[in-house]
Parts: C-alpha cells; sequence; structure tokens
C-alpha cells in the first residue's frame, strides 16, 4: 500500500519536476542558462 | 490506518525524490547542463513538499488522536492539552526528526529560490549536498524510525507527553533550537558546494552569510529559550548546567558567531579564505555530532531520547560528513590561500583572528567536557565533568573575548591610530568606574570583577557607535528620513552592535545571577514568615488542586502584595510521576524563586528559596540579540545580489 501511494505521488510530482525538460523554449523563451 | 499509508508513501516518495534530486544535481552541475539543473533543483521543491504533507500528515493524526499509530500512542493521550498535543509533533524521536527534515526541505528551497545570482554550478551542487543531507534523514524515517509505525491493537488512550515537557516552553524552545540545528545545514551545503566548484571568491560569502546568520540568530533564540524553560521548570534555580546536550547546541552556535566575524575579513581583505570555509563545516559537524550524541544516548542528559537504533546511522553519517569535508578542503587547500597583504596585530582583522582563536578555544574546551565521560567510559575509568571543569577552563576565555568586544567595534581595518587610543577611553573609563565601585561594595571575586565591568565597557562602546552615529546624523541635519536612511545603509553594522548590547546585557544578567545568588532551605508552618535576602515570604497554606490531566498540591506564599504557588504535580495516568511546579517573583532587580520540596501531614512545608539577582537581564539580552539580528538581516537581500554579483560572472549564466 506504501508502495503504491508513494508511486501515485511521483506520478503527480512528474510534470512539476520535469516541466523544464516539457517545456520547448517557444513556450516562453525559456533561458537554457547558457 | 489510512493515514499512515499516506505519510510513510509520502515519505518514501521524498526519499527518492531526494536521491534523484541529487544524483542529477552533482552529474547535471558538472556537465553545466542548465536543464538538468532546472530538473534537480525542482526535485528538491518536491521533496520539500512530500516532507510537508507527511508533516501535515502526522500532525492531524496527532490532533484527531488516531492511536492507531504508535508515535501517537507514545507522545499524547486524551487528557493531554490540545497545545501540547500539537507539540508531540516534535516531541519524539521519530517526529523530530521528520520536523528536522521539514526545516531543511523549506530553508533549503529558500536558500535555492534566492540563490539565482550566485551561479547555477554554485547552486546546483549545493541542491546536490542538501538533496543527499535529506536522503539520508528520509532514508532513517523510512527504515529506521518512521512516524507512522502501525500498531497490531489500536489502544483506547495513548501514554502521553513526558510531564516535563507538559509546559507552554514545549511550545517554543524545541522548535526553535531544532529548526536551528537543521539550518547550519544551509551554509554548509554553500561552503562545500563553493570547494566543489572550485570558487573561493567572496560570492559564496555574501550567500553563506545570510543564512549563517538565520541560522545564528535561530540558534541564539533556542538557547536563550532552553535556559529560559530550564529554569521555569526544572527547578533548580539555575538556567545552564552544562549538560552534554546544551554543549552540543552551544558549540555550532560559538562557530558560527566565529564565522560571522571572519568571512568580514575575507569580504574586506581578502584573507582567512581557508579558514572561513573550515568554520562553516565545523558548525555542520557540530551539529552532527551533537544530534549523534543526543539521539543515540549514548552519554546520559535530561535531554536524551529514548534509546534507539538511529544511534550507528548518526555515527555513519558523521564519518561519511567528516571525510568528505576534510577531504574536500585538502583537496582545495592549494586554492584558498590568502590573496591580501598580511594585517598589524592591532586592525580590526587582528582583532577578529584573535577572537576566531579565542572561539576555537572555547569550542574546544566545551568539546573535551562533552567527550570526556564518554571517552573515559570506554576506557573503564568513567570520570564526570562538572560545571566547575567548564567555569576553570571557559571563563578566562570568555573574559577575554569580552575584553575583545570593548575594543574591537572601535579598531579600524589595516591600522589603528591615535583616534582608536582616543576612542579606547571610553570603554576603558566604564571599566575602571565599575571595577572601583565593585571594590568600595566589597566584591573580592576575580572573575566578578572582571566579568561585570568588561561587560558594561562593551555596553559602553555599543553606545559610544551609536552617539558618533546620532553626531554624524546631526551635522548631516537631522531629521527622521535621514536617521532611516544612515540606518539603512549600516543596517549590518548596527544590527551587530545591537547584537553585542543584548549580549552585555545578558552577560550581567549571568555575572549578577551566577556570583551572587543567594539560597535557603526553610521548613514553615502555614502563618510563619521568612527573609531571604530582604525579601519577607509568608506561608499561607496548602490545598490541593484536580487539573485535566494531573493533580497538584499547592501552596500558597505571599510576598508582599503578591501571592506566590510553588507546587508538585502528580500524574496519575503517567504511574504517578510527578513534578515539581516552581513559583517565580520576577523584577528587574531580582527574582524570587521557590520549589517546594515537601509537604507533611499537619499542612507545615519545606521549601528550597533562592534569589537570583538580574535573572530577568539574561531574557531581556537575548531579545536585543534577536532585535539585532533581524536589523542586521532585514531587507539585506539587494546588498547580497549586488556582493554576489558583482566580483564573477556565473560560468553557466543566470537561471
Amino acid at each position: 500500500m506504501t508502495l503504491v501511494v508513494a508511486t501515485l505521488l511521483l506520478f503527480f510530482a512528474g510534470p512539476f519536476v520535469l516541466w523544464p525538460l516539457i517545456r520547448t523554449p517557444d513556450d516562453g523563451g525559456y533561458d537554457l542558462g547558457r | 490506518m489510512i493515514l499512515a499509508f499516506l505519510g510513510s508513501g509520502a515519505l518514501l516518495a521524498g526519499l527518492v525524490l531526494a536521491a534523484f534530486s541529487a544524483l542529477l544535481s552533482f552529474w547535471a552541475g558538472s556537465a553545466q547542463n542548465g536543464v538538468m539543473i532546472q530538473v534537480g533543483r525542482r526535485a528538491f521543491y518536491a521533496t520539500a513538499v512530500m516532507i510537508l504533507g507527511a508533516s501535515v500528515l502526522l500532525e492531524s493524526a496527532l490532533l484527531t488522536h488516531d492511536f492507531s499509530l504508535a508515535y501517537v500512542v507514545e507522545h499524547s493521550d486524551l487528557s493531554t492539552p490540545t497545545a501540547l498535543v500539537a507539540a508531540a509533533f516534535y516531541g519524539g524521536q521519530e517526529g523530530s526528526l521528520l520536523y528536522w527534515a521539514l526545516i531543511l526541505g523549506i530553508l533549503g528551497s529558500a536558500s535555492l529560490l534566492a540563490s539565482a545570482r550566485i551561479g547555477l554550478r554554485l547552486a546546483a551542487y549545493a541542491a546536490g549536498i542538501m538533496a543527499v543531507i535529506l536522503t539520508f534523514f528520509l532514508v532513517v524515517l523510512v527504515l529506521v524510525a518512521s512516524p507512522f509505525d502501525v500498531l497490531q491493537i489500536t489502544p483506547p488512550d495513548g501514554l502521553g507527553l513526558n510531564p516535563v515537557l507538559r509546559d507552554g516552553g514545549m511550545l517554543i524552545h524545541p522548535p526553535v533550537v531544532l529548526a536551528g540545528f537543521a539550518s547550519f545545514a544551509i551554509p554548509f551545503s554553500f561552503a562545500a558546494a563553493a570547494l566543489l566548484a572550485g570558487r573561493s571568491d567572496a560570492a559564496w560569502i555574501a550567500h553563506t552569510r545570510r543564512f549563517a546568520l538565520v541560522a545564528w540568530g535561530l540558534q541564539s533564540t533556542g538557547l536563550v529559550l532552553g535556559m529560559w524553560w530550564a529554569y521555569h521548570v526544572l527547578g533548580w534555580g539555575g538556567y545552564w548546567g552544562w549538560d552534554p546536550v546544551e554543549n552540543v547546541a552551544f558549540m555550532p552556535w560559538l562557530a558560527t558567531t566565529a564565522y560571522l566575524h571572519s568571512s568580514q575579513v575575507q569580504e574586506r581583505r581578502g584573507r582567512l579564505r581557508g579558514w572561513n570555509f573550515g568554520l562553516v563545516i565545523l558548525a555542520f559537524l557540530l551539529v552532527v555530532f551533537g544530534t549523534f550524541i543526543v539521539r543515540s544516548g549514548i552519554v546520559p542528559s535530561v535531554h536524551t531520547f529514548a534509546v534507539s537504533s538511529i544511534g550507528p546511522w548518526f555515527f555513519g553519517f558523521l564519518g561519511v560528513c567528516l571525510v568528505f569535508s576534510v577531504g574536500l578542503l585538502v583537496f582545495r587547500a592549494g586554492g584558498l590561500k590568502s590573496r591580501g597583504e598580511p594585517a598589524p596585530a592591532v586592525s580590526r582583522e587582528g582583532a577578529f583572528a584573535l577572537q576566531n582563536l579565542l572561539l576555537i578555544g572555547v569550542i574546544a574546551v566545551v568539546l573535551w567536557g562533552t567527550m570526556l565521560p564518554l571517552v573515559s567510559g570506554m576506557l573503564g575509568q568513567p570520570r564526570v565533568v562538572g560545571a566547575a571543569y567548564y567555569e576553570r577552563a571557559a571563563g578566562p576565555l570568555f573574559v577575554a573575548l569580552l575584553a575583545l568586544m570593548a575594543a574591537g567595534p572601535l579598531v579600524p581595518w589595516r591600522h589603528a591610530g591615535a583616534p582608536f587610543w582616543r576612542s579606547m577611553l571610553w570603554p576603558a573609563g566604564a571599566f575602571v568606574l565599575m571595577l572601583a565601585v565593585l571594590l568600595l561594595a566589597g566584591v573580592r571575586s576575580v572573575p566578578a570583577l572582571l566579568g561585570i565591568p568588561l561587560a558594561l565597557a562593551v555596553a559602553c562602546t555599543v553606545v559610544y557607535e551609536y552617539a558618533r552615529a546620532a553626531g554624524r546624523w546631526r551635522l548631516a541635519g537631522g531629521g527622521w528620513s535621514r536617521a532611516v536612511a544612515m540606518v539603512g545603509k549600516r543596517r549590518r553594522r548596527y544590527g551587530a552592535y545591537l547584537a553585542h548590547l543584548g549580549l552585555a546585557v545578558l552577560v550581567l544578567g549571568l555575572a549578577a545571577s551566577h556570583f551572587w545568588q543567594q539560597e535557603k532551605d526553610v521548613a514553615l508552618q502555614p502563618g510563619q514568615q521568612v527573609s531571604v535576602a530582604g525579601y519577607a515570604l509568608t506561608y499561607a497554606g496548602l490545598q490541593n488542586r484536580e487539573l485535566a490531566d494531573h493533580s497538584e498540591l499547592v501552596a500558597s506564599m505571599t510576598l508582599g502584595d503578591q501571592t506566590l504557588e510553588p507546587a508538585r504535580a502528580t500524574y496519575a495516568g503517567l504511574g504517578g510521576q510527578s513534578l515539581t511546579h516552581v513559583a517565580i517573583s520576577s523584577s528587574p532587580i531580582a527574582d524570587v524563586y521557590i520549589v517546594l520540596v515537601g509537604t507533611s501531614g499537619d499542612g507545615s512545608a519545606s521549601f528550597r528559596i533562592f534569589v537570583n539577582p538580574l535573572v530577568s537581564w539574561i531574557w531581556a539580552g537575548g531579545v536585543i540579540i534577536i532585535l539585532g539580528v533581524l536589523l542586521g538581516n532585514a531587507g539585506e537581500r539587494r546588498i547580497v545580489v549586488a556582493l554576489a554579483a558583482a566580483p564573477v560572472r556565473s560560468p553557466v549564466g543566470a537561471s
């Protein structure tokens, strides 16, 4: 059960954490820092 | 039950995210990959959110009396007042570790959000190090000390919080001191990250200083609150017992005090670069060492948690931190050579260097005093280290530190000329005057004859500096807006002076209550009077009171028009444990402190009565120190950003 909850939470956290990879530069001129 | 799964699931998810953040941040930092650095950072924020979620769940389990959780059963019961039930969150081993991780998550996230200008690479390494520390805590929380362990049978009521912890102090001292402990990880992470990135310029100092000041402020507050609580609750008439746990909270404070001063030498003169790294790292290592001591139960103390299995984990963590930090310092030693010119001994730099050495001396004294019972026990000849050791060994160092505090702020950078010696007349005059007064009053104790006049000299130096500033303000035309602008421009300096003033007031309170405390043991019949140090107390009689979670045998004493009620509380629900409740009449001159020692069937009672001069000055000094920290830190962001951005351009660029 704990594993299921943890997996679900990670699933929901995914978009927030990976947002810099998901967002394309056209979306708002994300500065890659270079 | 479902709450337990949600809580442990959140901790497990947090662990995965923290480990991911650590690995990714280190890799992305070394590869200078801006996008992945952002991902690693976001994983850190998400970890903090998971920990926050787990904390909210634990708190709601406590408040709803969910006795299916072992932690709730062990640290609360139905009769405990709601505020104290809420405080049980950090009242036990598992909960306090979760609280620690929560503070680290929040402050770590704040430090990363505020790190926009110090360079992505350095910030990525810092995120990596903070994530490693969080990973460690989450491993312990998930595997060894989970606050979400479920009992097989749900009992109808809990065991309740330890009676000593059932006090208003529980609501303020532990959260502040634990937050202080957790916050030392932030400066450590940025210092170690700067070493990893090979950045020994002053840019990291500007960022680290702010969080070091936050940690220092929290720890100062925690220490003073701890003294206040011990004084009000433990009933031995004192506030500081050189207990191992007090010592381990004191040592990182000392190391950070040293850093807050020596970092200025690097900012101004480019010297003491390696030393500054060393101090920040030392403060964190002392925190981990202290946590190991407290959590493992290897030294007896009023604070130690029940003996648990997490000791070896913290011992291992201490070893890893030690090897990593020392290795890093040795690895980067070549690049940490001072660039500025050496300064003459009588200069601000010289004063800071001497102050640092004295503080390290105090740390050594306290560390050995804390370790000796442990080491001697291992060798088969247990030795007890009492207050006398600390007073004899650290006392002269404190006196020298006070003398430096009186002179240091007046010494200019680089070279001290005639104006310095002229300005020294003020604190020297205050010292001599106070010394003469004490001698005339018949005081012959050398520590008192040095400590009290020196504390007054420190205060005099601060007042002199403020008076000089007021003189400049008047010359410039006066006015409120100009005063605000002047203070705003030099708030760091005036904040620091205020902290000095607070410390002087605190030292006066410490010295007076230490040297001139009076104590008397008396047995009184109802209606009988006793006089202690000129305070006349009349014992009126005894009465019994029933409260929600305990019963109290209360003695009434009258002092002038005040009624003081020392009591003994008995907690029937906790196997009849009893506890003394002290009665204190406080004034700026002295506290009358009454402990009910025993009672007999005929209504007579025995008391221990203390008269403690100037104790309230200790608390007032603490408040002034905090005001100084707030003044010195308020609105510093712009300055920090400017300082951090100026000397070095980030190799990757701003985020």
